[in-house]
């Protein structure tokens, strides 16, 4: 789990080295593990194929997700109707209909968290089904990336509605990402910006996008946080679609990162996208998540130094597409080297949906599987902070192992461990708190209501 | 779970040394040898036979080993 003992190189690895360990080892890493048949089907493939078919299987499994799957109208603005009764209500201090509507909202905030049950049921579904496994490990990644919790925006749809944005562009392009997600609904609740007016900007989303989605620490200032936001002021969203409110943007000049003029939230990404740290901070968070754990202040060997700056140097000639870096790092010799093989600690969904999948065993009871995913400390649509998963040497304690141990013991058997035993009295949705605080980042305060 | 050893060698499929060999390397890659001598007690103190439960029994104790919790 150190990045001391990297020593191959970038060179692709030769189809003669490519045999049973190499693919059993690309389809745990570019997806959740492979059955036996799988394995030895991309070992008869070589890697160039194997890899190519990865990252982009056709039309494999590629139906759209109906977006009517789900309500999108239960945590939606109030109607007029109800608007009126509120008005008059509090006008005329009527607490009987106060409470009255009061009432109502919770009703509509507990079928809100039912759903977002449903949600995380029918993302496990898509993670152990999927024909595209690499796509669902990209969603995940940007999940973990540009973290949104439901416990702060409470509201499903906005986070089915950015899941899917993931999906669709799961080994496309960043840059697009970034462009998106400066107008995603679920972040614009999470980091405040739907309260970012011209007068009064709004920081949080312009830092975590420099902080956190983009550059990482020390390659901005202060200055460009505050430009920043003042470029993003106005962009806010009204029921399930991004809004630009013109009235709410400041027009006036700006310099952010080296750039000035009257710069809006676009602006604001390209500036940042032109970093040199930009691409290699992204290449370096793609090479921890599918390559080698590189611990927070730990010195880079020269070997996997040199990676960072190869992989970082094709981000940035490919403009952001994630495709060919992941094809270069999946091709590469290094990638198949000691130091990185068996060296990352399966995530809690790796884990659980590695086992489904690799051991054929079946999938029994998904609120079981759910439940031990968030006592492990990975509660998809619930990240811990607006840092995404710590990952790596923090999944493991001696409370996760036993969570561990006993949740495969339960796919193996279908014997429910007692310590991942849904509560006779818990909701639907687990309230449980992760105890790892990604350096106690939470969003400020909760902003959830549309509207 | 066994179909690609029965595949290569039906009698492949009936002998444990062989069968722990390939779920080891399926499982874990490259497996200790502590894993390899454990799995060889477990299937001696059960009787020797490789059945459906023996199978059971041995990815039980594999997957409680520290090394399939790394990828």
């Amino acid at each position: 789990m150190s990045a001391e003992t990297h020593s191959s190189t970038m060179t692709p690895i030769r189809a003669e080295s490519f045999g049973y360990a190499e693919a059993r080892h690309l389809l745990w890493r570019a997806g959740f593990g492979g059955t036996p048949d799988q394995i030895q089907t991309l070992v008869s493939w070589g890697p160039e194929r194997a890899v190519d078919y990865l990252i982009d299987p056709g039309n494999v499994g590629a139906e759209p997700t109906d977006p009517r799957r789900f309500d999108h109208t239960i945590m939606g603005p109030p109607d007029p109707e109800t608007q009126t009764r509120y008005r008059r209500a509090r006008q005329t201090g009527n607490e009987e209909e106060i409470a009255r509507l009061r009432l109502e909202r919770q009703r509509r905030e507990a079928a809100d968290r039912k759903q977002v049950r449903e949600m995380q049921q029918w993302w496990l579904t898509r993670l152990i089904e999927s024909p595209r496994p690499l796509e669902e490990k990209m969603t995940l990644f940007w999940h973990g990336h540009f973290a949104t919790s439901y416990r702060t925006i409470e509201d499903s749809y906005h986070m089915f509605l950015q899941n899917e944005l993931f999906r669709s562009h799961a080994v496309g392009s960043y840059a697009t990402l970034m462009y998106q997600i400066i107008r995603d609904p679920a972040m614009l609740a999470y980091l405040d910006n739907n309260d970012s007016r011209k007068n009064k900007p709004n920081e949080n989303l312009a830092r975590e996008i420099m902080e956190l989605f983009s550059l990482g620490v020390g390659n901005y200032g202060e200055r460009d946080i505050k430009e920043g936001a003042r470029a993003l002021t106005g962009y806010t969203f009204e029921d399930d679609k991004f809004s630009f409110q013109q009235g709410n943007h400041d027009t006036g000049a700006k310099t952010i990162l080296g750039r000035s003029g009257n710069m809006d939230g676009d602006d604001f990404v390209a500036a940042i996208l032109d970093q040199p740290a930009c691409s290699y901070t992204m290449a370096r968070k793609l090479y921890r998540f599918f390559a080698a754990d590189l611990p927070e202040g730990s010195r880079l060997d020269p070997a996997t130094a040199d990676v960072l700056r190869d992989l970082s140097a094709l981000m940035r000639r490919s403009k952001y597409e994630i495709a060919p870096v992941l094809r270069r790092l999946f091709l590469s010799e290094h990638f198949y080297s000691d130091g990185v093989v068996n060296q990352r600690i399966k995530s809690p969904v790796e884990l659980v949906v590695g086992a489904v999948r690799s051991l054929l065993t079946p999938a029994r009871d998904l609120n079981v599987l759910l439940d031990a995913t968030s006592l492990m400390g990975q509660n998809i649509f619930f990240p811990p902070s607006v840092a995404g998963w710590d990952g790596e040497r923090s999944w493991i304690n001696t409370s996760t192992m036993f969570i561990r141990q006993n949740i495969l013991a339960y796919l193996l058997t279908g014997r429910t461990p007692r310590a991942t035993t849904r509560s006779p009295t818990s909701s639907g949705t687990t309230r449980h708190r992760c105890s790892r605080s990604s350096r106690g980042r939470t969003p400020r305060r909760r902003r959830t209501r549309r509207g | 779970m066994l179909s690609q050893l029965e595949g290569a060698d039906a009698a492949a499929a009936k002998d444990p040394a062989r069968v722990i060999d390939y779920l080891l390397r399926f499982t874990l890659g490259q497996a200790p040898e502590h894993a390899r001598a454990t799995l060889d007690a477990f299937v001696t103190a059960n009787g020797g036979e490789v059945t459906g439960d023996m199978i059971t029994g041995l990815l039980l104790l594999i997957t409680a080993m520290p090394e399939y919790q790394l990828t």
